[in-house]
């Protein structure tokens, strides 16, 4: 494990509200030591990972696109807490966590363009040229991935767990990559 | 004025589903609230938020055949107070009355996307909780407006998924996010498509 893993300060990235605290702000201040919770939480994350340096390098150039992302997630927690049912809210953030940083190490060139809270799920979208990726994660007794890849050849859906979902859609991905022709579809639910 | 033209006559018919099926170019239009446009971040795709499958006894996606029924037709809606009555389902052969001012607003910032009908009925999917599913088109007129249309979510045996029994809730779930997530990736288009209008005989 390496020292220098990146870890994020209480900085621009999370919007982190004054800490000066006074009668008419303890709801400030109760939303303030929750993101200091929640910073807390993101470095504990990070510093539970063995990195090497190249994972480190390639982390840090998406620090920014994970702390941004963190932000967002953290806020669906407290707004939608009837998405994530039975589940625990550091068992949303861990696997969203996992979820996302395991896409975009395994699919460095996969834009992410977007995270979004729905009724029933949280989910993540992406783009990797004309494929469109629904990256969706539903919360019942456990986390369920449901990933839903419209390539201009085929539609694929995924249900599976996060961990398994992730390796199927990248090997999608690159085979959609590395060929436009026709994909086997290997991994059709 | 409320248009009159979006009214059921007495001697119109119920289009049958083989119209769909037969006719070239037919499109569908959706509205959506000034208040609910909202597209993927840096994308012009549409968010599947503004896709919302309507929960009565059936679920089903809202829309108009464009034809007679034209873009403008998105700016009017029903008061709240009047929705039981004037968009309640039309029944086939009767007479409907019209509209009275107070009862329809106009609402100019609504936003519109189009749904080509032969993609939508044509779309494979793969399977989710272990059915293939499919999109189904049924005409459902109310008793304002002859040119609505009901996007259903049906299974492999042509059951509209919040009726299978053996499926449980959430997997439901799974089965209409999947299908919002597909119209908003392959099928929903936000700029206008060319049209051709449903044939005549095909409700007269």
């Amino acid at each position: 494990m390496l020292a220098n893993a990146p870890y994020i300060e209480y900085n621009a990235n999370f919007p982190i509200v004054s800490n000066i605290v006074n009668e008419w702000r303890l709801e400030e201040r109760e939303k303030t030591e929750q993101r200091i919770a929640d910073v807390s939480f993101f470095n504990s994350y990070m510093r539970d990972k063995k990195l090497n340096t190249i994972e480190v390098i390639q982390l840090q150039s998406n620090i920014s696109d994970l702390t941004d992302a963190f932000g967002k997630v953290t806020e669906y927690t407290k707004h939608y807490p009837n998405i994530f049912a039975n589940v625990s809210r550091d068992i949303v953030l861990m696997n969203y966590m996992e979820a996302l940083n395991n896409i975009i190490e395994k699919n460095p060139d996969v834009i992410h363009t977007d995270i979004s809270e729905e009724d029933e799920c949280l989910f993540i979208y992406f783009q990797k040229g004309n494929t469109k990726v629904f990256f969706n994660m539903f919360y019942d007794d456990e986390v369920e991935a449901l990933i839903n890849i419209s390539t201009e050849q085929h539609k694929y859906t995924i249900e599976d767990s996060i961990e398994n979902g992730i390796e199927q859609m990248s090997v999608i991905l690159r085979n959609n990559t590395e060929t436009s022709a026709d994909v086997p579809r290997i991994f059709a639910a | 004025m409320y248009p009159e033209y979006l009214l059921p006559k007495a001697y119109y018919h119920i289009i049958q589903a083989k119209h769909f099926a037969e006719n070239e170019d037919l499109v569908l239009i959706r509205h959506i609230e000034s208040s609910e446009v909202k597209y993927m971040e840096g994308t012009s795709i549409l968010h599947p938020d503004c896709i919302k499958f309507q929960s009565d006894h059936l679920r089903d996606l809202s829309t108009n055949l464009l034809g007679i029924f034209t873009y403008t037709d998105i700016f009017y809606g029903i008061q709240k107070e009047s929705r039981d009555e004037l968009c309640a389902l039309w029944n086939e052969g009767s007479n409907v009355r019209k509209i009275l001012p107070e009862e329809f607003f106009k609402d100019e910032g609504r936003q519109a996307y189009f749904i080509p009908v032969a993609i939508t009925l044509k779309y494979l999917s793969d399977e989710v909780q272990s059915h293939k599913w499919h999109f189904g088109l049924f005409h459902t007129p109310t008793n304002c407006n002859f040119w609505h249309v009901s996007i259903r979510v049906l299974d492999e045996n042509n059951n509209e998924v919040s009726q299978i029994e053996t499926i449980k809730n959430n997997g439901k779930k799974k089965i209409w996010k999947t299908a919002r997530d597909f119209l908003v990736s392959d099928i929903i288009s936000t700029k206008e498509l060319f049209y051709k209008p449903m044939p005549t005989e095909c409700y007269q």
